[in-house]
């Protein structure tokens, strides 16, 4: 195993540590009886080689948590654009990442929450090129690691920042880091939820 | 808490191992875990055999290190009646009319002693699933993605070949029985690419032949696709099976009727130094069951009729078979037990049929085999067992025997142990060696007529095995320790030549007979529970080879030494279930190589050197299931090689990166 291999393995494994001592502490919540969906304003954080050929852009990231029997469970889509810098000879795009996951928070001080998160799903890149969709469209396997901090501001909403690395498994391998700031509202879940995710 | 631990207990006893050192049962329940959709993905998960692939979809094992690597002489019985799917030099595992879904249950069978009538020196038995009471519908559907495309450099200077998705594979099967009798319709469809980019380069002439006036594979994005590509490098494997069964008493008689078709199989072949395309079609008709004779004797029999044939179905592949192979041939075995005494006597006959163009000097052969075995309880914890076992073809016999002894020391805790001989005769061997000595020309077509050095009629492979188990409330442990003694073994050399344009290889075989050599294998399995929702396994499978002629020992340097997994399975809800395991495979070294080490293959603008040495690969799996609406459906996802490792089993073999795959299942009764 490389070097670098072995130090994100690592990462993982610490970060999926910190997530079950996380939860182990018990909490009121039961399993999908709520819904909390999130919507962030996000942007890229680093310059990788990825950021070489395309301008960070700002997105959004959607998200909806259920609470699971330990943590919760969340799906997410994050949609940012990127256009090809000057003198780049490469399409504009519009990257999306429809992540699925598992997190887990505990209140740290007051009403402040801090969670980690871990999910994998795919990344999609749509070209703003007139050809074929095998062309305009590539996709490839992600994953990531993140941490987040909520503080409650009126009943049922939150406000939510949360900073996320993701990796997605490309030839050459995509890292990027977005931060990302918003609000969190949660709701009773309908019965149906909990008896698919049961 | 007691209970759970009966429960690990009992699943301990039923994935582990049988009475009979030799033999290794999987169960449904440990099949499902894994999650695979594939039977050869599924088996090289479970099987306690090390196992090389190049391809990731060709499964070939050396059954307790008891057989040459890579050698067809182990086989594959389905319900009882043997299928064939050797093709010259490979078994394509996934040709088995046989969807995972449909397993009951798998038996490994290692060093075995000819009870079964046959002289395989390792079987894989599959036991389907006889349909419950009333109407049935099962049905599966997976996907897999490997990482590794492109992504947004396909518009830049470090643009790469795209890597294909996998699959989608299904399965479907609708059933209706009754206590007494069942019947079952199923059909089964895999679709695998063979376009990691070494070999993709090596297809790339034959598959050029696919589209006359198109000189190369079209660029790897065209390939891409969710369903199949005839154009491409691919294999799209479909199956129909009718099954039924009657009770009669306790025991089943059960049929099988099946069709398999396997199009654009590239196998590599070490033979050829390349791919070989081969377009397959398998017509099965079998009858198994027993029948009861007396308060202690019952008549267990089976019968199995199958045709085998390579062909070029588009007119379209490199090569020209004209090839068909028949196998017709029934056993039967009266089978005497009382408290003490388990005694058996069968008989057998076998026939194997070729057709060809070419003249062959013999085109037939037909094999008698005759099987005697007593075990008996001597004492209250000791049990002794011997067993005799010929075959008769023209003027040849092979002899097998073995001594067996269980020594159930306490009640948890058991020691057995074996000596066994099987010989085996050359014409068993039903390869490509065989079959070029008596006139089939396709390799001496290509320049790559085989020299025959010291052939012998038979070979033999004696075998001492022991083993101990213990079973606890929390796990269990079972070592096995065997050592084989090879004689008159046939062993495959070659130098290779390198091919740069093609990136294939180029040797005439020596196939050289008379080789003698020992192998010694310890197999080391620890269970233990994990509280009341898990369980961990750890395994450990060690294979050394000793004292043995120096071509004898230049082709087991190929194998694996030793291989570690360490699998945690758990179970929070009865909804819920998941598994990561981490599998160690040391390296391995490929003789045949050696000229040719060093040399780079360029494709599609990468450079890959060949290397005769394999390094070892850790991978880390995970996968989780999820069961709803009272578990008519089952979602799984599954993780393979997380840490996106450079898996690969063979100097020119593919490249497995990080892969997720997608199964969807579904079960109305």
């Amino acid at each position: 195993m490389r070097p670098m291999r072995a130090l994100l393995f690592s990462v993982w494994l610490l970060s999926a540590h910190a997530a079950i001592a996380v939860a182990q502490v018990p909490d009121a919540k039961r399993p999908f009886d709520r819904l909390v969906v999130g919507a962030r304003a996000t942007g890229a954080l680093d310059r990788g080689d990825f950021h070489e050929s395309w301008e960070p852009g700002f997105g959004v990231e959607l998200d909806v948590a259920t609470p699971f029997y330990a943590g919760d469970l969340f799906l997410l889509t994050r949609v940012s654009g990127n256009g090809a810098r000057d003198g780049v000879d490469v399409p504009d795009l519009t990257t999306i990442a429809i992540v699925a996951g598992w997190s887990a928070s505990r209140r740290i001080a007051g009403p402040v929450h801090v969670g980690v998160n871990a999910g994998l799903g795919i990344t999609e890149w749509l070209f703003d090129v007139d050809e074929r969709e095998s062309v305009r469209l590539e996709m490839e396997l992600c994953t990531e690691l993140g941490a987040r901090v909520s503080l409650p501001v009126a009943d049922a909403w939150d406000i939510v920042a949360a900073a996320t690395w993701q990796a997605t498994s490309t030839y050459h391998r995509i890292d990027i880091t977005y931060l990302s700031l918003g609000l969190a509202r949660t709701f009773g879940a309908p019965d149906w939820i909990g008896s698919v995710l049961e | 808490m007691r209970r759970a631990l009966l429960l690990v207990l009992a699943l301990v006893v039923t994935t582990t191992s049988s009475a009979r050192a030799a033999r290794v049962t999987i169960t449904r329940a440990t099949l499902d875990a894994t999650g695979q959709s594939r039977l050869a993905e599924a088996i090289a998960r479970v099987a306690p055999w090390l196992n090389t692939t190049s391809d990731f979809y060709t499964y070939s094992p050396t059954p307790g290190g008891a057989t040459m690597p890579r050698a067809l002489s182990w086989s594959v019985v389905l319900d009882g009646a043997p299928v064939d799917v050797s093709v010259f030099d490979a078994m394509h595992l996934e040709l088995v009319p046989v969807a995972v879904g449909e397993i009951d249950s798998i038996v490994f069978v290692s060093a075995e002693d000819g009870l079964d009538g046959s002289s395989a020196r390792g079987r894989i038995e599959l036991y389907t699933t006889r349909a419950g009471s009333g109407w049935s519908v099962d049905a599966a559907l997976a996907a897999a993605s490997q990482s590794g495309d492109p992504g947004p450099y396909a518009y830049t200077a470090q643009a790469t070949p795209n890597v294909d998705a996998i699959g989608p594979d299904a399965a479907l099967r609708i059933a209706h029985g009754s206590r007494n009798w069942y019947a079952s319709l199923s059909g089964r469809l895999a679709q695998h690419p063979f376009t990691d980019t070494e070999i993709r380069e090596r297809v790339d002439a034959q598959m050029g032949a696919l589209r006359p006036g198109v000189e190369s594979l079209p660029p790897n994005p065209d390939l891409t696709s969710w369903f199949y590509n005839a154009d491409g490098p691919a294999v799209l494997r479909t199956s129909a099976t009718l099954r039924a069964g009657v009770r009669s008493g306790s025991h089943w008689h059960d049929a099988t009727l099946a069709l398999s078709d396997a199009h654009h199989y590239f196998h590599f072949s070490e033979a050829f130094g390349s791919e070989v395309p081969t377009d397959q079609m398998l017509s099965l008709a079998s009858l198994s069951g027993a029948f009861a004779t007396g308060a202690r004797t019952r008549i267990e029999y089976s019968a199995s009729a199958s045709e085998k044939e390579l062909r070029d179905t588009d007119g379209a592949l490199a090569f020209d078979y004209e090839w068909e192979s028949r196998h017709a041939g029934g056993n039967a075995r009266v089978v005497h037990e009382t408290g003490r005494t388990r005694a058996h006597l069968g008989a057998g006959i076998e026939q194997r049929t070729v057709s060809s163009t070419d003249t062959l000097t013999d085109d037939s052969d037909t094999f008698v085999r005759a099987n005697a075995g007593v075990e008996r309880r001597v004492s209250r914890s000791f049990t002794l067992g011997a067993s005799l076992a010929s075959t008769f073809a023209d003027d040849d016999n092979a002899i097998a025997g073995g001594v067996t002894s269980r020594w159930v020391v306490r009640d948890a805790d058991t020691l057995s142990a074996r000596v066994v001989y099987r010989q085996r005769l050359a014409v068993e061997d039903d390869n490509l060696w065989l079959w070029t000595a008596r006139g089939y020309s396709m390799l001496a077509d290509r320049g790559l007529a085989p020299t025959y050095e010291n052939t012998t009629a038979r070979s033999g492979v004696g075998t001492v095995e022991v083993a101990w188990s213990s079973l606890g409330m929390l796990g269990g442990i079972r070592v096995a320790g065997a050592i084989n003694r090879f004689d008159d073994a046939t062993v495959e050399r070659r130098s290779y030549a390198f091919e740069p344009a093609a990136c294939a290889f180029e040797s005439p075989t020596r196939v050289i007979g008379g080789q003698q050599g020992h192998t010694g294998m310890l197999d080391l399995r620890v269970w233990h529970g994990l509280g009341d929702h898990s369980r961990a396994d750890f395994s450990f499978v060690y294979l050394e080879e000793f004292n043995s002629d120096a071509d004898f020992s230049a082709v087991w340097r190929s194998v694996p030494r030793h291989q570690i997994r360490y699998a945690l399975s758990f179970w929070p809800l009865p909804t819920w279930s998941g598994r990561v395991a981490v599998t160690h495979v040391s390296s391995t070294h490929w003789v045949d190589y050696e000229t040719i080490d060093g040399v780079v293959c360029l494709s599609d603008g990468f450079e890959i050197p060949i290397r005769a040495r394999v390094d070892g690969v850790t991978s880390l799996d995970a996968s989780i299931r999820h069961g709803m609406f009272g578990g008519r459906w089952v979602a799984d996802v599954i993780a393979r090689n997380i840490l996106d490792d450079d898996v690969r089993y063979h100097p020119a073999g593919a490249s497995m990166s990080f892969t997720l795959i997608v199964q969807l299942r579904t079960n109305w009764n």
